[in-house]
């Protein structure tokens, strides 16, 4: 009997990567010997690991959630109201519907929460009249007066403003807005019924699976997470922890850092890092296994908001296989993972996609990050990383050099960023505006 | 690690030939690994795997499966840069602890299991006053998270074997009987027959055939376990158990009746009970690999041939 194979060859052999004739030497060893044996098969990754990773693969996961079963029920009921109540205006109030809908074309994300055609929810009615600017100032002060509600569940806050009965008018009003204020066909809906599912398969899936029992909730957040996707700079919605940066180092939300433990059974999972080679890396298991994300921005229009929803989930599908690999880090998935992207929302992503990443920021419930690096390339997500904002500091025309090194965010708006150029730039407002410091 | 031998023009031009992707692709200049320290690690690995007199275009087939970004990861914690380490512990720390404790099972051994190695990996031990570092000896074949666990599983096995040797005399003599042959002395001369009849059909198995039968009937792995080993649906591996006992048997008869016994008593040595087969199976399959322990071996495994098979069952 030769020489025991190397943890290399016996590693590669049970990662299934091992060419014929190799794999042929290693198992006639394994043939005869106890030992190796016993490594190769002590060492197999955790069965969960595997089985998650196929689930993650086809999807199926996210069914198997009983919250998205029941999400997935309340959707189609909610299709079915949404039916009836087109159906009801297509006959009754043909003209009024076509008038009110067609600037829906170009509203922005919580308008076409909205429509104001429409009937609100009685929860809703403060808030829909409301221009955009001035909700998000009504769910700051709802912040500010209410902290512990959305400390305590970060992720369902952006649900709570909207109830189940609004789900109804805003995914009839999408239906038509998707076919610009014309007749009323059957594949509309489904469309955003497509929308809704795969925006809580990407948006709302990611994050705290605990996120209520309330199925309607999960339609709602889809909508309007998917909603959102277009909105150029979405001003962060949850509460970060003192997130630190560290140059050329990994910020993730250091609390649950701490408490590797506690971060499982939350199932919060989500952990964020930078690969060797500069990619933005996200953990959805606590670190188990590591998917490349792609920050790719693109600005939508309405029409397209269903296909970027979607897109978003191809995303994910495609770092499937990738982490049951065990974190294949690099070029072999970000191409693959752009071109998908690309072929379904017949984009291009922005150059700076590219970009090589130093710093990232993470909030406490991992929706929150914001990640920099080279060539002043920032980008900043509110949802976990669904969807993606390129911020571009600039203040008296003067805008960001160098590459960003260091992201601090004490809360939601008040952060600050180091660039190699030895610049700092500080926000109060989430991102919206920046003082060179 | 040493190179014991020289490096070939073929690696050598393709290693130059890939250099700069791949000194990219790995990220090196994150973790300070110039291009000239990584081309020392890829001529090494390439070497060391590869049997002379391949051609370049294979070389650089071979070079582009390896999972550089990991290799250089851990090249450059070996050699000591601490971004690299940073980012090495924040990736893998967690996982090491995770690894071990599946491995063994229980807390306090698993703590010591991943202490020791984190050790290694850290390179607290000198060789000839040098400090010597684990993950030198990584090659990126496959993945750094699972060489982590295979290096573990390791340690863990060495560990299990050093402390089996030193039980007492009373549980070796259980655990032995767990395995032992049947007694020597009721062997007749039929039975030698059906012994190398049974040798005979198991070496004329693949090394895949072989490898499965050992799992299941010596080591007793699930066929889940094992279908997970070799990476195939456990339904096929099942199919494959059972039609390898069945082509067995066949063999094995067809065997000593070519040795001169008659049908009829060949089946009655083989009692037609599949569970004596598989006893006979078990038996002849029984061999302990050297109490050697496991360590970087240099060179490709010479592909050893199966006449040893007498001689390593006399042990047991």
């Amino acid at each position: 009997m030769g020489p025991h194979p190397d943890a290399n060859l016996l590693t590669a052999f049970a990662e299934q990567s091992l060419p014929e004739a190799e794999r042929r030497v290693v198992l006639d060893h394994l043939a005869r010997c106890t030992g190796c044996r016993e490594v190769v098969a002590l060492a197999l990754p955790t069965t969960e690991d595997s089985v998650v990773a196929v689930r993650e693969n086809t999807g199926a996961r996210w069914f198997g959630s009983s919250l998205l079963r029941w999400g997935f029920a309340v959707a189609c009921l909610a299709l079915l109201a949404a039916a009836g109540v087109l159906e009801y205006q297509q006959r009754h109030r043909e003209i009024t519907v076509a008038s009110n809908n067609v600037p829906n074309l170009q509203d922005t994300a919580p308008a076409a929460t909205t429509p104001s055609g429409m009937q609100p929810a009685p929860s809703q009615s403060v808030q829909a009249p409301a221009p955009p600017a001035i909700r998000d100032k009504e769910r700051a002060t709802d912040r500010e007066q209410n902290p512990s509600r959305y400390i305590a569940a970060p992720t369902e806050q952006r649900v709570l403003p909207n109830s189940n009965a609004a789900a109804a008018p805003a995914v009839s009003g999408r239906a038509i807005s998707a076919i610009g204020g014309g007749k009323y066909t059957a594949n509309a809906p489904l469309k955003a019924a497509g929308a809704a599912i795969a925006g809580s398969g990407s948006g709302g899936g990611i994050g705290p699976r605990s996120a209520g029992g309330a199925a309607a909730e999960v339609t709602v957040q889809a909508e309007t997470a998917s909603a959102e996707d277009s909105t150029p700079e979405v001003v962060g919605k949850a509460k970060p922890a003192p997130a630190e940066g560290i140059v050329f180092g990994l910020a993730r939300a250091p609390d649950l850092h701490a408490e590797p433990g506690l971060m499982k059974k939350a199932s919060v999972g989500l952990r964020w890092t930078i690969s060797a080679s500069g990619a933005l890396q996200r953990s959805s298991d606590g670190g188990s296994t590591w998917q490349d994300v792609d920050v790719s921005t693109t600005q939508l229009s309405g029409s397209q908001k269903l296909i970027s929803a979607k897109s978003s989930t191809v995303v994910a599908v495609t770092g499937g296989p990738e982490a049951s690999e065990n974190a294949d880090s690099g070029a072999a998935t970000k191409p693959a993972t752009q071109a998908s992207v690309a072929e379904e929302t017949k984009s291009t992503p922005t150059p700076a996609a590219t970009a090589i990443f130093r710093a990232v920021s993470v909030s406490s419930d991992g929706a929150e990050v914001w990640a920099g690096g080279s060539a002043g390339a920032l980008y900043h997500t509110s949802d976990a990383g669904a969807t993606w904002t390129r911020v571009l500091p600039s203040e008296n025309g003067a805008a960001i050099s160098g590459d960003v090194v260091s992201i601090q965010f004490s809360d939601v708006r008040n952060g600050s960023i180091t660039t190699s150029t030895a610049e700092t730039w500080v926000t109060r407002d989430g991102g919206q505006n920046w003082r060179k410091q | 690690m040493r190179t014991t031998r020289a490096i070939p023009i073929e690696v050598q031009s393709a290693v130059a030939e890939l250099l700069a992707e791949l000194h990219s692709k790995a990220g090196c200049e994150r973790i300070g690994l110039s291009p000239e320290s990584f081309e020392v690690i890829l001529c090494e690995v390439a070497t060391k795997y590869l049997p002379d007199g391949k051609t370049r275009a294979e070389v650089r087939t071979f070079l582009l499966t390896l999972r550089v970004d990991e290799l250089a990861l851990a090249r450059a914690c070996a050699a000591g840069n601490n971004a690299a380490w940073e980012n090495f512990l924040i990736r893998y720390r967690e996982k090491l602890y995770q690894s071990a404790l599946r491995i063994a099972r229980e807390d306090s051994a698993a703590r010591d299991l991943a202490d020791s190695l984190y050790a290694e990996l850290y390179g607290t031990n000198t060789r000839d006053g040098e400090r010597v570092c684990k993950l030198a000896s990584f090659t990126g074949r496959g993945s750094l998270e699972g060489w982590l666990r295979t290096v573990l599983a390791q340690e863990f096995v060495n560990r299990y074997r050093r402390t089996r040797r030193t039980v007492s005399l009373d549980e070796e003599n259980e655990d032995g009987a767990q395995f032992a042959a049947p007694e020597p002395e009721t062997l007749a001369a039929a039975d030698l027959r059906l012994e190398s009849a049974t040798d005979a059909a198991l070496a004329s198995l693949s090394p895949e055939e072989r490898m499965v039968l050992t799992a299941y009937y010596l080591d007793g792995r699930t066929l889940a376990e094992i279908a997970r080993m070799l990476g195939v649906h456990e339904s096929t591996i099942s199919r494959k158990v059972d039609k390898l006992a069945k082509s067995l048997r066949k063999r094995i008869l067809a065997g000593m009746v070519q040795k001169g016994m008659a049908r009829r008593q060949a089946e009655e040595a083989l009692q037609v009970d599949v569970r004596d087969l598989r006893l006979d199976i078990r038996r002849s399959l029984a061999q302990d690999s050297p109490p050697a322990t496991f360590s970087e071996k240099e060179g490709v495994l010479p592909v050893s041939n199966v006449t040893d098979r007498q001689e390593l069952k006399a042990k047991p």
